[in-house]
């Protein structure tokens, strides 16, 4: 059988960061594949909360694709996604307890991602601190 | 039905806990993707597949889901796609990080199937 390629350990794509692409690509599908429904279904009932969920949705997909790929580029672009989404839940976690009939339908940032086990809240900041530790140039010891 | 939930359910939930259980160990061990991990997963795609042909006759014998008949099928296909993902993920990278990817599979359709549940039962 063939050996791994031996990577740099300090690579953003390497170990642990493959497994958070592959979580970042589950998020993208279960996102996308639940916006795409409400766009076709209920679209009409909560204009907000959908646009959100595709919005999310995309985030997630540039977040996928940016985590997966090597080179400085592909780490400014995760690092503006994985912010955007660390942005994104907090603020629309806070907004759908004070103003809730603006949220008729729970997307999947709405109340800090209860409805996905918080897992939105903690994906990206366990993603913010893997990009920080694998920052192009970084000098670990 | 168990707890309100049905045996498509249970059945998934035996299955993939015993793939998330043998995914965990092998990753433990510093495994990569070999024919325990691969297989438990390839076990939850084709009880998918069962569980498409089911709904369907289901669909055709009862009045099918009291929710939405197009989200829960969305469903389904979507949780189609989650193993076959990280099968062939698991062939293109062999390291021990690709045995703990698969064993995400199963807590990943345990939520999606318990969703479907509630679709087509309560909704």
């Amino acid at each position: 059988m063939e050996q791994p390629l031996k990577q740099n350990a300090k690579e953003k794509t390497s170990g642990f960061g493959r497994l958070l692409v592959v979580i970042y690509a589950v998020f993208t599908l279960s996102a996308g594949a639940r916006s795409l429904y409400q766009v076709i279904r209920k679209f009409d009932e909560a204009p907000l909360s959908i646009t959100l969920s595709a919005i999310s949705a995309l985030i997630y997909l540039v977040a996928t694709i940016a985590l997966a790929k090597k080179g400085e580029g592909a780490w400014k672009v995760s690092l503006v996604a994985v912010g955007i989404e660390m942005a994104g839940v907090i603020l629309v976690g806070i907004f759908s307890y004070i103003q809730p009939q603006h949220f008729e339908l729970a997307s999947v940032w709405s109340h800090f991602g209860s409805g996905y086990g918080y897992i939105p809240l903690v994906l990206p900041m366990v993603g913010l601190w893997w990009l920080f530790k694998t920052k192009p140039g970084r000098v670990t010891a | 039905m168990i707890a309100g939930l049905d045996l498509w359910f249970w059945a998934c939930l035996v299955l993939s806990t015993l793939s998330f259980a043998i995914c965990v160990f092998q990753f433990l061990r510093g495994a990569a993707p070999d024919d325990f991990s691969q297989g438990s997963v390839l076990v939850l795609e084709a009880f998918l597949v069962v569980y498409l042909v089911g709904s369907i006759i289901m669909q055709t014998l009862t009045d099918g889901p009291s929710g939405d008949w197009l989200e829960y099928y969305g469903y389904l296909i979507t949780a189609m796609i989650i193993p076959a993902g990280t099968f062939i993920w698991s062939l293109t990278e062999r390291s021990r990080w690709s045995t703990l990817v698969l064993g995400l599979t199963g807590p990943v359709l345990i939520i999606m199937v318990h969703r479907m549940n509630m679709l087509w039962y309560y909704y």
